[in-house]
C-alpha cells in the first residue's frame, strides 16, 4: 500500500505539474516576447556584445 | 484473478509505459512542425512563423521533459519486473535501447539547448539544423525502441541457447519482419497526434477571437498535415494488422475481431460482451457483412474465431476488442475530419465554420487516444499465458519455455 501511495503521489504531481504549464502556456497564448532578455540578465551579458558607448569625447 | 506478483508487475508495465508514450508522441510530432515552421520562417523571412515557432517549442520541451523522465522508469522495469527476462533477451534488445537512450541524451538533449535559447544568439541556419537535429534524434530514438519491441513480436537473426537469446544477424534482428510497418506506424500516429494537437488549440483560439493571425496558420498547416497523413495511416494500419501480424499472431485478428467461431461472411461487430471462460459472447451487435469486407475486401471471407487459437494463448478478448475499436472508430472519425477540412479549405470556409473548430477543439486529445488505443491491442494480444495479462514481452518466451521473471 505504501508503494502503490508513492507510485500515484510521483506520478499524479508528474502529470498536474506538466498539466498546469501545459494551462498556463496556452493561456498565454503565442505572445510575443522580446528576445535577448532573461530576469537576471546574466544570459544577456554572457551572449550578446552590447555596442561600446564612446566616454569622454 | 489474482494479485500475484506477476500481475502486479505487468500491470505496473502498463501503466508506467502507457503514461510515458503519452509524451513521446507529443514531442515527435511536434518538433517536425516545429522543422517546419522554421523552415517556413527561413525561405519566407515571415515573422509570424518566428512566433508560431516560439509558442510550439515552450510546450514541445514540456512535452519532452517528460517524455525523458517518464522514459527513464521503464528501464529500470525491465530489470526490477522481469529480471529472468531481461537476462534472457538482454544481447538483443539491450544494444537497441542503449541506443536509443544514447539518440535521446546526446543528440536530442544536445541540440535542445540552441533550439530553445539560440534564437537571436546562434545563425538562422545553425538554430535550424538543431531544431532538425531534435527532430532526427526524436525520430531515431522512435526507431530503437520500435525495432526492440517489434523484435518481442516478431523474433527475428538469432538463436537460443536454453538460457539466452544471442543475435547471429544484426541485420535480421533489426530489421524483423513487424519492424518497419510498426515503426512507420507509430512516427505517422505522432506526426497526427501533433496535428490534431495543434488545430484543436488553434481552433480554441479562433472560436475565442484570440491570437487570430497565428492561430490561422497553424489551423491551417494542421488540417493540411492531418488530411495527407490519416489516408496514409488508416492505409498502413490495415496493411500491419492483416499482412503483417496476422501470420504471426492470427489470435489478435480473432480478439480484435470479437468471434469465437469462425465465421463465414462475417458481421463487423461494434459492441460484444464476451465470456472468456465459456468462449462465446453473451451479446453482439453487428453491421452484416461489413467484417469480411474490411478484412478481405469481399463479402464472403471468413474470419478466424478465437476458440481456433489454443486456451492458455488467449488474449483477453474485451482489452483487445474495445482497445482496437476505440482506435478505429475515433480514427475513422478524424479521417472524416481531414477530409472535410479539405472541402471547407476548397469552399473557403476553413476559419469561419465555427461548427468544425468546435469539433476539432473535442478532437484535441483524440490522437493520443488512438495511440494508447493501438498498443493496447498490439501488447496485450501478443500472446498470453494468462487471459488477463497486459504489457509484458512475451513471444520469445513461448519459444524458450522460460518463466518471465
Amino acid at each position: 500500500m505504501t508503494s502503490l501511495t508513492l507510485f500515484l503521489i510521483v506520478y499524479g504531481g508528474l502529470l498536474a505539474a506538466f498539466l498546469y504549464l501545459i494551462r498556463r502556456t496556452l493561456q498565454r497564448g503565442p505572445v510575443e516576447r522580446p528576445l535577448r532578455t532573461s530576469p537576471s540578465g546574466t544570459v544577456r551579458r554572457a551572449f550578446v556584445r552590447e555596442p561600446e558607448k564612446e566616454v569622454g569625447v | 484473478m489474482t494479485l500475484d506478483p506477476l500481475l502486479l508487475s505487468r500491470l505496473q508495465f502498463a501503466f508506467t509505459v502507457s503514461f510515458h508514450i503519452i509524451f513521446p508522441s507529443m514531442s515527435i510530432g511536434l518538433c517536425a512542425f516545429l522543422v517546419l515552421v522554421e523552415f517556413m520562417h527561413l525561405r519566407t523571412g515571415d515573422e509570424l512563423y518566428r512566433r508560431i515557432y516560439r509558442f510550439w517549442s515552450i510546450l514541445f520541451a514540456l512535452g519532452f521533459g517528460m517524455g525523458v523522465v517518464s522514459g527513464l522508469v521503464m528501464s529500470f522495469e525491465f530489470g526490477t519486473n522481469f529480471s529472468r527476462f531481461a537476462q534472457a533477451v538482454g544481447p538483443v534488445i539491450g544494444p537497441m535501447i542503449g541506443l536509443e537512450v544514447m539518440s535521446a541524451f546526446f543528440l536530442e538533449a544536445g541540440f535542445l539547448g540552441i533550439m530553445l535559447f539560440g534564437w537571436g544568439r546562434v545563425g538562422p541556419r545553425l538554430h535550424f539544423a538543431a531544431t532538425c537535429l531534435v527532430s532526427v534524434g526524436t525520430m531515431i530514438s522512435a526507431t530503437f525502441i520500435l525495432a526492440a519491441n517489434s523484435w518481442m513480436q516478431t523474433p527475428a537473426g538469432v538463436t537460443f541457447d536454453g538460457r539466452t537469446f544471442h543475435v547471429v544477424n544484426w541485420v535480421k534482428a533489426f530489421l524483423n519482419p513487424s519492424f518497419p510497418y510498426r515503426a512507420a506506424h507509430m512516427l505517422l500516429a505522432a506526426w497526427i497526434t501533433a496535428a490534431f494537437l495543434i488545430a484543436g488549440v488553434s481552433a480554441r483560439y479562433l472560436l475565442q477571437g484570440r491570437h487570430l493571425d497565428t492561430a490561422r496558420r497553424c489551423y491551417s498547416l494542421a488540417l493540411a498535415a492531418a488530411s495527407i497523413l490519416l489516408p496514409l495511416q488508416l492505409y498502413l494500419g490495415d496493411v500491419l494488422a492483416l499482412d503483417v501480424m496476422a501470420p504471426h499472431q492470427i489470435a489478435k485478428i480473432e480478439a480484435m475481431e470479437g468471434f469465437w467461431e469462425t465465421t463465414p461472411s462475417a458481421p463487423w461487430n461494434v459492441i460484444v460482451i464476451p465470456d472468456q471462460r465459456k468462449g462465446r459472447n453473451r451479446f453482439a451487435l453487428s453491421v452484416p457483412y461489413l467484417g469480411s469486407v474490411l478484412v478481405g475486401k469481399n463479402f464472403h471471407t471468413s474470419i478466424p474465431g478465437l476458440n481456433e487459437t489454443p486456451r492458455d494463448r488467449r488474449p483477453t478478448m474485451w482489452i483487445v476488442f474495445y482497445s482496437f475499436r476505440v482506435m478505429f472508430l475515433l480514427g475513422t472519425l478524424m479521417f472524416c475530419a481531414g477530409i472535410y477540412s479539405v472541402w471547407l479549405r476548397w469552399r473557403h470556409r476553413l476559419y469561419t465554420s465555427r461548427r468544425f473548430q468546435r469539433l476539432m477543439v473535442w478532437l484535441t486529445p483524440s490522437g493520443f487516444i488512438c495511440v494508447l488505443g493501438g498498443w493496447f491491442t498490439a501488447e496485450p494480444a501478443a500472446n498470453r499465458s494468462r487471459s488477463t495479462a497486459i504489457s509484458e514481452p512475451w513471444i520469445p518466451f513461448r519459444r524458450s519455455r522460460l518463466p518471465p521473471w
